[in-house]
């Protein structure tokens, strides 16, 4: 591990999220590249801990919004209200403003009200009534959703979904975890009282010792031809170039995260899925899960 | 409820977003579709122009000398309008003008014809034909007939341009030629790209091409083809008293010979080329009776007997070795050099059975067709044959008859003569040792003479050079009774040790008198001999400095070196390069073919040559195929990653297949995982093995970590290697 | 004879070179000929033999002998040029009948091709100049009349590479069927409710969404006369200004097109189909699609909205009557999942539940 902090805050994390370690370095990794993250799955399986969790450890500012169908995009926002005793509006920052959001639910919202969210995940900035107001530095936003293919949800389009370097899934725990869940006692409370593992600053500098590491000519090659697999399916749209810049950036910040000052195409595997995942637009019923491991499958890495 | 029929709508609304998307992309994609997908046809791109101008300029220029003034001057405005056309400034010429440029053109060469000669006519509206198609090129379809017809033209070239120089040049005409051909399917546009795919399929066709050069069956010419008219060279059938002095002038070579076994001494080689028997007191010429034998001679080929025949029966009996009783022969291959001109060159007696010559009835030998290249022959001679033992009553008025009136005085010194020495033979062994006796001088400059030729040398000047003193001689023959005639030809010959043979230039060039006796038929009489011994005993350069003679018009010579012998050396190894060329290049023919064959397969039979071929042309295909690519139909592949590959492979002989998209990382986890027990070792090396391959192609190391990495991993392969396949198999 | 002797050839091929929507060309599947210049550089090579022979002129024959050679040469690399060549169809974009399909089709090779010429029998041709390792895609154009699943045949890979002198091919079957649909033609929309129950509005309205009360849509700014009862005060007590909250709601029941077929005019039947699936398309109406049939079940696309809708529409259109459809052949090419068999009342909006809840958020 390359630095201590950040082994002592996947310790942390994985007792919050028992029997996940993968999904958690996921997640870290895609904090690491300075990406968004889409948590997808049902209901109660630790999404909100997770980020939660995620939060309280690096030490960043915390909001949770939960979308709802009637929620508009002034809530998310923030709205200019008229100041009576300086007879000018105000601008008064809405849930949005600060460093890391946790975006529950957000396909229960309508498109309008996800559109602003992902709008100000795209330029780190928000427009209210002409002026613009910048967001915290960092800025991350983690999104949960339930599977499309439950009631009441908006799924979002493909063109957004674009926004998330990565989507993952958490899935249910093993038996052993699931038993070890049971015995422990978490709440709320619990989660807030998390010890702070990194500082904002420190998480900017790992964020740039990820950009240093290396890719070979080779590695590069390999990530090429990912892409251009993916391009080449019959009943997909392939991966965009912003595709190919996040694949590239989350695999760094796996390689970091596992201690290496260089790429090998074990990073890139790791994190493809992921990546790619909720990109791949299918045409048929083939889900993207299972296009990105046929992709990974079809790609000799050794070239 | 409604929430979920939102959703359809929000799906199917976005579903046609990303039609508008795709039909947006499919309007593009029409777009340039248009713009560069359907063939469009035959438009002649740029890049093809460009290499058609080079083309014109490369295949036109060594034609020059073949253009009459008029079809230069429209190629000159061709190439100036294609130019003009390249560069953009003016507008391609309307059709109707170039067909009626190309029909004047063709009407004033077929009027000209007469004059300049068929041949050349012909080639003249090739060229002209070639440059007007040559701006009025519209299609594809244009560009290959140019080419093609380019390709024509550089065998018209090759017809007299056969150095050695020459072909290396026009090699490289065919090469540019040809790359106009690879500019029609080329998409890249560097120049330097062309140049190297046209010289690459043609180095590679190279092969193949010797092999069929070798072993294509070669014929005799089919049918007579008209000649081209070239300013003739050399010896000219008819010798005003002068004219040889001329030919010393130049440091041409004439012809080289190569002596087969023994060759003659320098004073023997009187190389024979004309005979002149008519004499109006100014001009030597051919008498009329041989003119037309040589004019008719491709159809009805004069014949005389072959000196071999007649040699047997003859008893050695005066003259030099009497103890060896068979008859000396020498026999010699003959390459002369064109001079546009039919005269051959050989040794009394000569006698050829090449098919391109005839023997004439005095003793020579004569080409069918004008030398206008190279020509390459084999002759035999005879030295003790004696020629036209009897001489018919016309021979003998032709070879007596003198002008009347002219030279009195030297009619009186023969009738002096003729008093004097009663015996033919003294009377002209006197006439030889008066050159000797009176002060004459040997010169190539002499004074000028007078309308009485000879009583002006022999009296007056006493200057003069082999023209001079054979005429003097032959007319004192004549006046005195004896039949005596002029032949002109060369004497002597440079040597060169390297390979073996003579060179003979024209300075060497030589007149001398031949004088019939009874019982001996004609035999030589070469009076410069008598004046100046060394020039015949010793060759040209003996008797004179070569600045004075074959150097002072052309300063350039490599003749030159002859006084320095390291240079001379490199001169005549050139030659020797340049003799070889013209023997094995421009002279093979069928007999050296069967020569090199059998000296391949022995005995020369039809089913060895063709497996000779067969095995040859399945070489050549293999070669070719590889270096076209044929057998590397892989991705060429890192051989740091092939390597791996291959012990990957290995490994999967033995159960333990990789996924191929498994990284190295993961399988040596995975191999290692599960093969620790049962051998370590291989474990340990496999390990070393993923390490240093990881590193090699993903580390970006340092050019010296680099090495060592690839030292580690080369011996972590050896080693690996070993354990699959030493005697001590590790995996089972 | 003719027939006879293509209909042997076409089996051969099929038998060497089976469809597949992905092949390699290999030396199974190129044949090389020399093409018209072939034959003209081989007449000059003989000529110059002859004229080298007359001439007794050895560097004019060996001139001849290297042209000679050069061919032989051509011959290993145009093969060489189309071997490893390899080919993948794409899924073309929807075509109608009457218009030229345009196929995609990815090339690549590992090595370097030129000046590869496809085009399917009496087609335009597309010119790929080059070929890599990177796909390049070529857009092979077919005209073609008929609906239904039109198979453009055996596509022909041409090269004359690399001096024009031999003309290397392969006839490969891309497998690439494509559905053309029906011609549009333009014609008035002939709707039909499903229910004859009294409906007053036009039929053209029905199944759009007209202002209502069901469905909360948005807010908009408030204009004077509008019912109070509309205005978003929670907004106004922010100090948002007035606004009006808007509602939505479908109108009537969904409607139907039909298709009765008349066996004479049954083409134009489609034609006037196709022009009305777009039309309510663009229009962004809920329909049905019912299309009858004489000897067999009924198709009907329960009604719907937007594209997906209409290519499924468009696509039973393509098929009807025709021997793909009955078979069910290409299920690649068929979106079965909007394909029912049974006749389906579409849900009904009802949220009433829905806008009070919001209601209550507001």
């Amino acid at each position: 591990m390359a630095h201590s902090g950040l082994s002592q805050l996947l310790q942390q994390l994985e007792q919050v999220l028992l029997g996940k370690p993968w999904q958690i370095r996921l997640a870290l990794a895609c904090i690491l590249a300075r990406g968004h993250l889409l948590i997808e799955d049902l209901p109660g399986m630790g999404k909100t801990s997770l980020s939660h969790a995620l939060a309280q450890s690096l030490g960043l500012s915390y909001q949770r919004i939960q979308f709802t169908s009637d929620m508009l995009p002034a809530d998310i926002l923030g709205v200019s209200i008229f100041d009576k005793h300086q007879a000018q509006f105000v601008f008064h920052p809405g849930p949005i403003f600060k460093q890391m959001v946790l975006a529950d639910e957000i396909n229960r919202a309508s498109p309008k009200t996800q559109s602003a969210l992902l709008e100000a995940m795209a330029e780190q900035q928000i427009s209210v009534d002409g002026i613009t107001h910048r967001l915290p530095n960092p800025f991350f936003v983690i999104a949960t959703q339930n599977p499309t293919e439950q009631s009441g949800t908006f799924p979002l389009p493909e063109s957004q979904l674009d926004r998330f370097m990565m989507r993952i899934s958490i899935g249910y725990p093993s038996h052993d975890a699931e038993l070890a869940m049971l015995k422990t006692v978490q709440t709320p409370q619990t989660l807030d009282n998390l010890p702070q593992c990194l500082t904002p600053l420190a998480l900017t500098q790992l964020q740039e010792q990820c950009d240093k590491v290396t890719a070979s000519d080779a590695l590069l090659n390999y990530i090429l031809a990912l892409i251009h697999d993916s391009r080449s399916q019959t009943d997909a749209i392939g991966l965009s170039p912003r595709a190919t810049k996040a694949l590239l950036q989350a695999a760094k910040a796996w390689a970091f995260l596992e201690g290496r000052h260089y790429l090998v195409p074990e990073d890139v595997q790791a994190v493809f899925c992921s990546v790619a995942e909720h990109r791949l637009r299918t045409s048929s019923q083939l889900q993207g899960e299972a296009l990105s491991e046929r992709i990974l499958a079809g790609v000799n890495p050794i070239m | 409820m409604s929430l979920k029929s939102i959703t359809t709508a929000m799906t199917t609304k976005s579903a046609d977003q990303q039609r508008l998307h795709s039909s947006k992309a499919s309007a593009a994609q029409l777009s340039a579709y248009h713009a560069n997908g359907p063939q469009t046809g035959d438009n002649i791109s740029r890049q093809t122009l460009f290499w058609l101008l080079l083309t014109n300029l490369a295949v036109l220029s060594p034609l020059f000398d073949k253009t009459t003034p008029w079809t230069l001057g429209i190629c000159a405005i061709c190439l100036l309008w294609r130019i003009g056309i390249y560069v953009g400034k003016v507008a391609k010429p309307p059709r109707y003008l170039v067909t009626s440029l190309a029909i004047g053109a063709a009407i004033t060469l077929a009027l000209v014809s007469g004059t300049i000669g068929l041949l050349n006519a012909l080639v003249n509206l090739l060229i002209l034909g070639y440059a007007l198609k040559y701006i009025e090129m519209r299609s594809v379809r244009d560009v290959r007939a140019v080419v093609i017809v380019g390709y024509f033209l550089i065998a018209l070239t090759f017809i007299d341009h056969q150095s050695m120089l020459n072909t290396v040049h026009l090699i490289g005409v065919t090469i540019i030629n040809t790359c106009v051909l690879v500019t029609l399917y080329q998409s890249q546009h560097r120049w330097q790209h062309t140049a190297w795919i046209g010289a690459k399929l043609l180095l590679q066709s190279m092969p193949l091409a010797l092999l069929l050069f070798l072993v294509l069956p070669r014929f005799a010419p089919l049918w007579l083809v008209p000649n081209m008219k070239e300013a003739q060279t050399g010896l000219s059938d008819s010798l005003a008293v002068g004219d040889i002095s001329k030919l010393t002038r130049s440091s041409a070579l004439a012809f080289r010979v190569s002596f087969t076994d023994a060759s003659p001494t320098q004073a023997e080689l009187y190389w024979r080329a004309l005979v002149l028997e008519d004499y109006d007191g100014l001009t030597w010429r051919q008498d009329a009776g041989i003119k037309q034998i040589q004019k008719d001679a491709f159809f009805f080929p004069p014949s005389r007997p072959d000196p071999a025949r007649q040699l047997p029966s003859l008893t050695p009996k005066t003259q030099n070795s009497t103890s060896n009783s068979q008859p000396r022969v020498y026999r010699y291959q003959v390459i002369a050099e064109p001079s546009h001109q039919p005269w051959l060159f050989g040794l009394d007696v000569a006698y050829s059975q090449d098919d391109k010559l005839v023997n004439l009835p005095d003793y020579r030998l004569y080409a069918l067709r004008n030398v206008d290249q190279r020509m390459g022959y084999n002759a035999s001679s005879w030295p003790q044959a004696k020629m036209d033992l009897t001489l018919s009553a016309k021979q003998r008025q032709i070879n007596l008859n003198l002008p009347a009136d002219s030279n009195p005085r030297t009619r009186q010194l023969a009738a002096e003569f003729k008093a004097k020495y009663p015996e033919p033979h003294k009377r002209l062994w006197a006439m030889m040792g008066y050159f000797n006796q009176q002060p004459f001088f040997y010169t190539l400059t002499p004074p000028p003479i007078g309308r009485q030729q000879v009583d002006d040398f022999l009296f007056e000047n006493k200057a003069g050079f082999c023209a001079h003193y054979a005429s003097a001689f032959i007319f004192m023959a004549r006046a005195s009774g004896i039949p005596a005639r002029m032949v002109t030809g060369y004497q002597g010959g440079e040597y060169n040790p390297q390979a073996n043979y003579l060179s003979v230039y024209q300075y060497m060039a030589h007149a001398w008198a031949e004088v019939w006796l009874e019982n001996e038929g004609w035999v030589r009489f070469d009076p410069t001999a008598m004046v100046a011994p060394n020039r015949i005993e010793q060759g040209f350069d003996a008797e004179f400095s070569p600045e004075q003679s074959y150097l002072q018009e052309s300063p350039f010579s490599s003749l030159r070196f002859k006084s320095m012998p390291w240079l001379n050396e490199l001169r005549q190894r050139f030659a020797s390069v340049d003799y070889y060329w013209s023997l094995w290049v421009l002279g093979f023919n069928q007999e050296r073919q069967n020569k090199v064959l059998s000296g391949i397969l022995g005995e020369v039979t039809k089913a060895k040559v063709a497996m000779f071929m067969s095995v040859c042309i399945g070489l050549i295909g293999i070669y070719i195929a590889y270096s076209v690519g044929l057998f590397r139909f892989k991705r060429e592949q890192d051989p740091i990653s092939a390597k791996y590959q291959r012990i990957c492979q290995r490994l999967s002989k033995f159960g333990i297949a990789r996924p191929a998209h498994l990284g190295p990382n993961a399988f040596a986890a995975q191999l290692i995982d599960t093969h620790q027990q049962q051998s370590p070792q291989f474990c340990r090396e496999f390990d070393t093995f993923t390490q240093s391959y990881v590193a090699l192609k993903y580390q970006n190391l340092a050019d010296k970590d680099y090495q060592e990495a690839l030292k580690r991993f080369n011996a972590a392969a050896k080693a690996l290697n070993w354990l699959l396949f030493g005697p001590s198999k590790q995996l089972k | 004879m003719k027939r006879v002797f293509s209909a042997f050839l076409q089996r051969w091929l099929a038998r060497r070179m089976p469809p597949s929507a992905e092949f390699t060309l290999s030396h199974r599947s190129i044949f090389i000929l020399p093409s018209g210049f072939g034959f003209v550089w081989l007449g000059l090579v003989l000529l110059l033999y002859l004229f080298g022979t007359n001439y007794q002129n050895n560097l004019v024959i060996g001139l001849s002998i290297l042209l000679l050679s050069l061919f032989n040469t051509c011959i290993l690399y145009s093969y060489k040029n189309l071997a490893g060549l390899r080919l993948r169809a794409l899924t073309p974009p929807e075509v109608y009948a009457g218009e030229t399909i345009t196929f995609p089709i990815l090339l690549n090779s590992n090595h370097s091709s030129h000046h590869i010429n496809l085009n399917y029998p009496n087609n335009l041709g597309y010119l790929v100049k080059h070929v890599g390792t990177p796909d390049e895609q070529a857009l092979v154009s077919f005209a073609n009349q008929q609906r239904g699943i039109v198979s453009a045949g055996r596509l022909k890979i041409e090269s004359t590479y690399p001096l024009g002198l031999c003309r290397a091919w392969s006839h490969i079957d891309l497998d690439n069927a494509h559905i053309v649909y029906a011609q549009p033609f333009e014609s008035p929309l002939q709707l039909e409710a499903a229910t004859e129950s009294g409906q007053d509005e036009p039929l053209e309205q029905a199944g759009k969404y007209i202002a209502g009360i069901d469905e909360y849509k948005g807010l908009k700014p408030h204009v004077l006369g509008e019912s109070l009862k509309q205005v978003a005060w929670k907004q106004w007590a922010q100090g948002r200004g007035m606004l009006t909250k808007e509602f939505e709601q479908p109108q009537g029941d969904p409607v139907w097109l039909k298709l009765a077929p008349t066996p004479t005019h049954l083409e134009q039947q489609l034609s006037q189909l196709s022009w009305q699936v777009n039309r309510l398309s663009q229009l962004e109406q809920y329909f049905g699609l019912w299309l009858q049939q004489p000897n067999g079940e009924d198709i009907i696309l329960a009604p719907a909205l937007g594209n997906s809708h209409r290519i499924a529409c468009q696509r039973a259109l393509a098929l009807y009557g025709t021997h793909a459809q009955t078979q069910n052949k290409s299920d690649k090419i068929l979106v079965n999942h909007e394909l029912s068999h049974k006749p389906h009342i579409p849900p009904h909006r009802h949220s009433t539940h829905a806008a009070s809840h919001v209601e209550d958020r507001l």
